[in-house]
């Protein structure tokens, strides 16, 4: 395997939580406010909770292989046939996942920003800028997510806090919502809105092993956790449930409700900048992992030549949909309720199965020693 | 076919004039077509040009004859002697680079002047000759290579019938520019001075504000047809070695035959050839140079060049200057400050204006967009194109206030952008909204320290203004994030480009200005030998307490 570049503490922290953080802009508000109603604000801080515990459960995989990554842990517990198997699967569901986030990307473009212009040149347009970040590598997207995660996070509080001459607190209420047994189901299944803190089990030999990327995926896990949370507490101050449950970008609308006087309203567009940089992070870091597992499976060395077909594909999925419905629809139920599924919960099926077989890697036991 | 054209020949001649008796010029190639050379075209006869000179004095005038292409050759010239009517020698010397009176008066004069009672073996003349002439500096050459060089470079040669060496008498004395103002980086409380074409006066220029043993200033010679000689300034205890180690390197490995000046230096050892934003910094003030290389920098001077190139860098050194620290550091602040903006309005604001006003008008203020739709009211072009034809008509401007000579040039851009201006809104083809965007970004650019970075900040402008006219605040977010990474891929020797904000390592130079007496540490970008500036404590005065103010002198008091 060719040489993938080390990534810093806090630059992959950023990272992490700037992809996470990108669904916020999406539909992911809307659809999440449409399941538990005035509760969605805990349900959230549940999937983040239980995102953080079944990422440690995979961390204590990842532990009983040491200079492994996941696909390596894969091989050792699966044997070469099933561990290949289960890489390809992995790629075509980044393939899927960067497409389909692409697509509410572009759809939402569409809706808000740029009506008038056709979607192909928009995925063209976000493809092309996905390939320049890819061909430079893992340190460039690192370095990148590292200066533009603090520039989102203030740019995202700030619509919080121009919209709040508007909010009603009242609008909360009841206070359980849904009732808590529902709350924490779907608190559990919307843990796949954090899945992307997997990706870390891929590059641990990047970042420096097993302790560093605990660290870095709950500290991630926690604040995106929060964010989330102060989005769905403030989208509901300002629209309710009722309301709340029709629109199809939350934190857009929202952002369209700040007004001050006449000369600051409508800020709107500025919001572009912080939605549009973290989806750009996004695509560009579900093409690199497509790309790094599919050459992790066939043992190829320089992963570049395959951007452009890998480019090609994505670009081919995203244009697959009929329309906007349809992709959230399918967004909506496989990434965000069910993608915990191969990423949390097959990794801690395979922990059982290494501990019943009492599998390691090479060396565990030097580690340990 | 030739019939025809010998028609067209005559009608043409009928409005043409051409006097047939003249011979026409026509260009040959003297090393493919069978044509006789002029003998300076004729190759040298074969020297060893590393081998060491013959002892006699015929061998040697032949060897400087054809080494210069003399009589061919004017400028060389060569003063036969006889001491004493015993020992048969030359002087030889680059007419106009050495100084004649120099050679004169005080080598020839105490050569005449010497009595030669004994006969003396050619050692012994050769240290006596070492003893008489009165210059500050004699080297000896005996290989070729060496001799061309110091008569190129100015210095006068001695040869003797019988000596094995030439004597090389410093008098180097061409006509160079005095020390004077700095022409692009001014300053209000910074130095006064800047870099000349002499490399001497550059380096004495460094000496002067670098009074350390440790101060290295190696010379190189660089070229392979024309030589030009260069420094690589640094502090021996403070630069990274590696740094060190990697410009001499890149140096010593320039094959080219002539490097005119820094600025065609620099692209030659510079880290990526196809970046838009430079990897080197470039400078005309001593202090500023100074200031880096008390930093673990590396300065290259090139002699000819009043330019000093700064390595490593990265991009917010770019737009720091000298002037930041002379001030107190809440001023210094503000400067940082507005040059961060000023480098944000000169790469985004035509192309902001561009999004804005084609795809996010709803975020425009209605009074504004009021505003902006009357004045555009009889404009008949698209936004695109105003902002198009006025980054043109300011960037004409400019290269023209360069280009002509003297006041006017000064006069014109002022002149020229208000005329221009007026002119293109009173006749309804610019909007006057656009006529302040673009003076804006200008002053922008102009804010800008760097002279290369501001170059490419035009460029980069220019690719924002695309993207927001094909895909308003969506592709400027774009831009915005590839520029970064691109920028973020690039290295100066060895040093990242934005090492000091991607926060890698904690580093010590800020972004902004902290108080001159904080500033405990170098940049750790670069990774200078000895990291600590300064004491924690650098005020120590601050630890004894001021006492009670007293006037013991007061007429009361006594």
């Amino acid at each position: 395997m060719q040489k993938q570049g080390t990534l810093t503490f806090y630059e992959s922290f950023a990272f992490i939580t700037l992809i996470t953080m990108s669904k916020i802009f999406y539909t992911s508000v809307t659809s999440a406010m449409n399941l538990t109603k005035t509760s969605t604000w805990f349900m959230t801080l549940i999937s983040c909770f239980s995102s953080v515990i079944m990422f440690y459960i995979c961390c204590k995989l990842m532990e009983r292989f040491p200079g492994e990554n996941l696909f390596g842990v894969f091989e050792g517990i699966l044997g070469k046939f099933f561990g290949k198997i289960f890489g390809m699967f992995v790629c075509a569901y980044a393939v899927y996942y960067s497409s389909s986030n692409l697509l509410e990307f572009v759809n939402m473009l569409k809706v808000y920003s740029l009506p008038n212009t056709p979607p192909t040149l928009i995925i063209t347009t976000m493809l092309i800028a996905a390939l320049i970040i890819v061909y430079l590598g893992l340190e460039v997207i690192g370095k990148i997510s590292s200066l533009l995660l603090i520039p989102v996070i203030l740019g995202l509080l700030s619509i919080f806090l121009f919209a709040a001459p508007k909010y009603n607190f009242d609008a909360i209420k009841p206070y359980l919502g849904v009732g808590l047994k529902k709350t924490f189901e779907v608190g559990f299944l919307r843990s796949s809105a954090y899945t992307e803190v997997t990706i870390l089990l891929v590059l641990i030999n990047s970042i420096g092993g097993v302790k560093q990327i605990k660290k870095i995926g709950i500290s991630s896990l926690i604040l995106t956790g929060i964010l989330f949370s102060i989005s769905f507490l403030c989208y509901t101050f300002i629209f309710g449930y009722a309301a709340g449950g029709e629109n199809i970008s939350g934190l857009f609308e929202l952002s369209t409700t700040i007004y001050f006087n006449r000369f600051f309203q409508r800020v709107d567009s500025i919001l572009l900048f912080t939605w549009i940089i973290p989806s750009i992070v996004t695509t560009s870091a579900g093409i690199y992992l497509c790309l790094i597992d599919y050459s992790n499976v066939f043992k190829i060395k320089d992963y570049k030549p395959l951007i452009f077909p890998f480019l090609f594909i994505i670009f081919v999925v995203t244009s697959l949909p009929k329309n906007s419905s349809e992709v959230i629809e399918i967004n909506m139920k496989i990434i965000r309720q069910y993608s915990f599924l191969p990423l949390y919960i097959f990794p801690i099926i395979l922990l059982i199965i290494s501990i019943l077989f009492n599998k390691k890697g090479k060396n565990y036991n030097a580690k340990k020693a | 076919m030739k019939e025809k054209a010998s028609i067209f020949k005559k009608l043409l001649s009928l409005v043409t004039y051409t006097n047939n008796n003249e011979e026409t010029f026509s260009l040959r190639n003297p090393l493919v077509e069978d044509t006789k050379l002029p003998p300076y075209i004729k190759s040298k006869d074969t020297i060893n040009e590393n081998q060491p000179i013959k002892t006699d004095l015929s061998s040697n005038i032949k060897f400087i004859e054809n080494s210069f292409y003399l009589p061919t050759n004017k400028g060389v010239i060569i003063r036969r002697f006889n001491l004493g009517n015993r020992y048969e020698g030359f002087l030889v010397y680059l007419d106009g680079m050495a100084d004649s009176k120099l050679s004169g008066e005080f080598i020839l004069k105490p050569l005449f002047n010497l009595n030669f009672e004994d006969y003396l073996s050619s050692e012994d003349l050769e240290n006596k000759l070492n003893n008489v002439v009165e210059v500050n500096r004699i080297t000896k050459a005996n290989i070729p290579k060496e001799i061309i060089s110091l008569i190129l470079n100015g210095d006068t040669g001695i040869f003797i019938d019988g000596f094995k060496n030439y004597l090389f008498c410093e008098t180097r004395g061409f006509e160079k520019r005095n020390i004077d103002k700095p022409t692009i980086e001014g300053s209000v409380k910074g130095s006064q001075e800047a870099f000349t074409e002499s490399l001497l006066s550059n380096l004495s220029l460094i000496h002067r504000l670098i009074k350390d043993t440790d101060l290295i200033a190696e010379r190189l010679v660089l070229g392979d047809r024309c030589t030009s000689n260069c420094a690589v300034i640094y502090i021996r205890d403070l630069a990274n070695p590696t740094i060190v180690e990697e410009v001499k390197r890149r140096l010593n490995n320039i094959s080219t035959d002539f490097i005119l000046n820094s600025g065609i230096l620099e692209q030659f050892i510079e880290d990526s050839p196809n970046s838009i934003i430079p990897t080197t910094l470039s400078t005309e003030r001593p202090d500023r140079a100074v200031s880096h290389i008390t930093d673990g920098r590396v300065a290259i001077i090139l002699d000819n060049s009043p330019f000093a190139i700064i390595v490593p860098v990265t991009f917010f050194t770019l737009i720091r200057t000298t002037e930041d620290k002379a001030v107190k550091w809440q001023y210094g602040i503000l400067l940082r400050l507005i040059r961060i903006f000023a480098v944000t309005v000169a790469t985004l604001l035509p192309g902001l204006y561009i999004a804005t006003t084609n795809f996010h008008i709803e975020m425009i203020p209605t009074a504004l967009l009021i505003t902006i739709a009357q004045s555009r009211e009889n404009v008949p072009f698209p936004t695109v194109l105003e902002v198009v034809f006025m980054e043109l008509a300011f960037e004409l401007i400019r290269e023209a206030g360069i280009r002509i000579p003297g006041i006017i040039g000064n006069t014109i851009g002022i002149v020229g952008a208000l005329i221009l201006g007026q002119a293109a809104v009173q006749a309804n083809i610019i909007s006057p909204i656009l006529i302040i965007i673009i003076s804006f970004t200008g002053l922008g650019g102009f804010s800008v320290p760097d002279f290369n970075l501001s170059y490419g900040l035009r460029i980069i402008r220019i690719i924002f203004i695309t993207l927001g006219a094909f895909f308003g605040f969506f592709g400027i977010s774009l831009g915005l994030v590839v520029g970064l990474a691109l920028i973020s891929n690039i290295n100066s020797f060895g040093v990242p480009m934005l090492s000091d904000i991607t926060l890698r390592k904690k580093q010590s130079s800020k972004l902004l200005r902290v108080p001159i007496w904080k500033e405990e540490f170098r940049p750790k970008e670069i990774q200078p030998i000895d990291e600590r500036k300064e004491e924690t404590l650098s005020r120590k005065w601050t630890n004894k307490p001021l006492g009670k103010l007293t006037n013991k002198y007061n007429k009361k008091g006594r």
